[in-house]
């Protein structure tokens, strides 16, 4: 049996929906659940003995170990004693990268109504910087046992087109609607994502590609019904958390990665230049 | 006749006089040199350009808070090494090193539609670069097209901070230049440096004098002051001698040229316009006084002393602090960490319920 821990902020959410609504089974597959909200999970620090938990004294600590024991019955967590760990949720710096790519057009890729344009060594250079930022603390790099996946936040919701949205989307509107080829763009950041995150011998788990729109964004189908935008009822929207659907595809490709069935990730294009500006 | 001074000199304050304004001046103590001809203030946008030295003079004065044009900016979470790679953040606009005050020139006319620089694309292994800023791409552009796309860009740029300058500041670098030999459009860098290839046929060295480089200056400015009227000059001399000289004179001789010239024009401009104020760095930096410690080993680099002394002297001769609170605040934000906005109480309340729904099962 393999023992799997995924672990991680709010998203996971997602991920649990979707266990819970396949029977909390798979086979060959022991998977355990610990999450925490981010304002939680930031501060929680992972030892040397790879024991995930609050600093003792924090000047939160009892109100913050009681919401994590509600959510995981448990306040810490020990890594050890996984096979595999998935990490859900980091923000990989996606505020950055989707700062660049709402104010640039990137030689190459077709964009509209930009100001200014980046040729693609200042952006590969821009974001392998982004890409150097957002890995994980020290302390979860470098070891092999249990194998360490990160899987960052999803990209926002399409639906954010459309709806009022927190300010801290609004880069993304504005990338969606003046990068023709954000999806492509994205992914040759998460290429260089992943060349970062393989030096400290940490894989990465992209957003399943069948989850994104044409327009780079997670497609709205994604976010309806999530835990943080519930269908309707107005409480609030923030576009980043999606629903069990979501989840499901996630779980799919976690569990075949462990099993080394997962399709490879298709390679991302080069630009062409001289066509495909404009 | 009592009262009447036996002599022009006599009744001069100290610094007129080398003895009291020099020999008797403690060493490393850069004197009141500079007396400024009109004050910089704090609401001032600032354009700088110019050589080498000017990358310093454009940190400092960002450095003490003032308002220094970036008409390229990068979002400020790229740093400052990275940015500087590719050009950005050294000026307010993406122009490289502006060497002589033809490019300078040159650059504005272009900018406002009134040039056009021969062979503006040179290549090398295959990639394209602008010849007119060759460094500002260290790895080149895929193509001309690309690099001609990059330029319209950037000289809208250009014209948006110079018109828009309450003070241009600039740091004359050198007299001698490439040109290209028939039209005479000149290129900061040799051809065949950075990339393009040298042919004699095509290109020739040029050595300015100081006409032509007064000239040169007294033309960008009429054409910067069409657009805007108001704009005021700071100007300096780059005290960094030349790297290599193409004139057939001994380097050092050719720089003594090079920087008598400069500096002779920065008097003649300084003289003849109440808007153009000139600052000595180059004097503060050479200075006898100075015992050479404001030059690193090699005896061309400016020492960080050395730019510390002047710029703390430019500043303080306009009242006006090196590294005032706001400014030391600002330097959390390019190339360093950036703050996250607070979260708030909602946001924790939210991210909570959703995570005790999905586990409560």
């Amino acid at each position: 049996m393999t023992r799997v821990l995924i672990l991680g902020n709010s998203h996971v959410g997602a991920l649990r929906d979707a266990w819970t609504e396949r029977g909390g089974k798979e086979p060959g597959l022991e998977v355990r659940f610990f999450a925490a909200p981010t304002h939680i999970f930031d501060q929680m620090r992972l030892e040397p003995n790879l024991v995930f938990s609050l600093p003792d004294g924090h000047p939160r600590h009892a109100e913050f170990a009681e919401m994590l024991a509600r959510i995981n019955a448990v306040p810490a967590v020990d890594l050890s004693t996984a096979d595999h760990v998935l990490h859900v949720g980091s923000n990989c710096a996606f505020g950055r990268i989707g700062g660049l790519l709402s104010e640039f057009e990137v030689d190459g890729y077709r964009a509209d109504g930009m100001t200014a344009r980046l040729s693609s060594a200042a952006f590969d250079a821009m974001a392998a910087e982004i890409a150097r930022f957002s890995l994980p603390p020290a302390v979860w790099r470098g070891w092999t046992q249990p194998a360490l996946t990160l899987m960052p936040r999803p990209v926002v919701s399409e639906d954010c087109l459309a709806k009022p949205a927190k300010a801290g989307v609004a880069p993304w509107i504005r990338a969606a609607k003046t990068q023709y080829e954000l999806k492509p763009l994205l992914g040759r950041y998460f290429g260089l994502l992943d060349t970062e995150l393989d030096r400290h011998r940490i894989t990465l788990l992209r957003q399943p590609a069948e989850t994104l729109a044409a327009t780079g964004l997670t497609a709205a189908g994604y976010a309806t019904g999530s835990r943080s935008m519930p269908n309707g009822n107005g409480r609030f929207s923030d576009h980043t958390h999606m629903n069990a659907a979501f989840g499901a595809l996630c779980l799919d490709r976690l569990f075949a990665r462990i099993r080394g069935t997962e399709p490879p990730v298709a390679a991302t294009p080069e630009p062409q230049p001289a066509t495909a500006t404009h | 006749m009592s009262g009447t001074p036996a002599s022009p000199y006599s009744g001069l304050p100290p610094r007129a006089f080398w003895r009291s304004g020099v020999s008797e001046r403690a060493p490393l103590t850069p004197g009141d040199l500079y007396q400024p001809k009109f004050r910089v203030t704090g609401d001032m946008r600032i354009a700088t350009a110019g050589s080498c030295f000017a990358q310093h003079v454009g940190r400092a004065l960002r450095g003490a808070g003032l308002d220094v044009i970036d008409a390229e900016p990068l979002p400020a979470t790229v740093s400052d090494p990275t940015a500087q790679k590719f050009g950005y953040r050294l000026y307010s606009a993406r122009y490289g090193n502006i060497y002589t005050a033809r490019q300078l020139r040159q650059l504005f006319e272009e900018a406002t539609g009134r040039f056009e620089p021969a062979e503006p694309v040179w290549s090398r292994d295959g990639r394209f670069f602008d010849a007119q800023r060759p460094g500002v791409e260290p790895d080149g552009l895929d193509s001309a097209d690309l690099v001609l796309k990059h330029r319209e860009g950037h000289l809208a740029a250009v014209s948006k901070a110079f018109s828009s300058a309450d003070l241009f500041v600039f740091t004359f670098g050198l007299t001698e230049a490439w040109i290209h030999a028939r039209t005479g459009t000149v290129y900061p860098t040799a051809p065949g440096t950075i990339a393009g290839q040298f042919d004699p046929k095509a290109y020739s060295f040029k050595n300015y004098d100081a006409l032509e480089v007064l000239e040169d200056f007294e033309k960008f400015r009429a054409a910067l002051r069409k657009i805007n009227p108001n704009v005021r000059f700071m100007i300096t001399v780059s005290p960094v001698p030349l790297t290599a000289t193409a004139s057939g004179q001994h380097v050092e001789v050719a720089t003594c040229y090079s920087k008598s010239v400069l500096r002779a024009v920065c008097g003649m401009l300084t003289s003849r316009h109440d808007d153009i104020d000139y600052f000595p760095s180059y004097e503060l930096i050479t200075s006898l006084n100075s015992r050479g410690v404001y030059f690193e080993p090699n005896q061309r680099s400016v020492s960080q002393t050395g730019v510390n002394t002047a710029m703390a002297t430019f500043l303080g001769a306009h009242g006006l602090d090196a590294a005032p609170a706001a400014a030391r605040s600002r330097k959390s934000g390019p190339g360093r960490k950036g703050t996250k906005p607070a979260r708030t109480k909602r946001d924790e309340e939210v991210c909570e319920e959703a995570l005790l729904d999905a586990f409560a099962k």
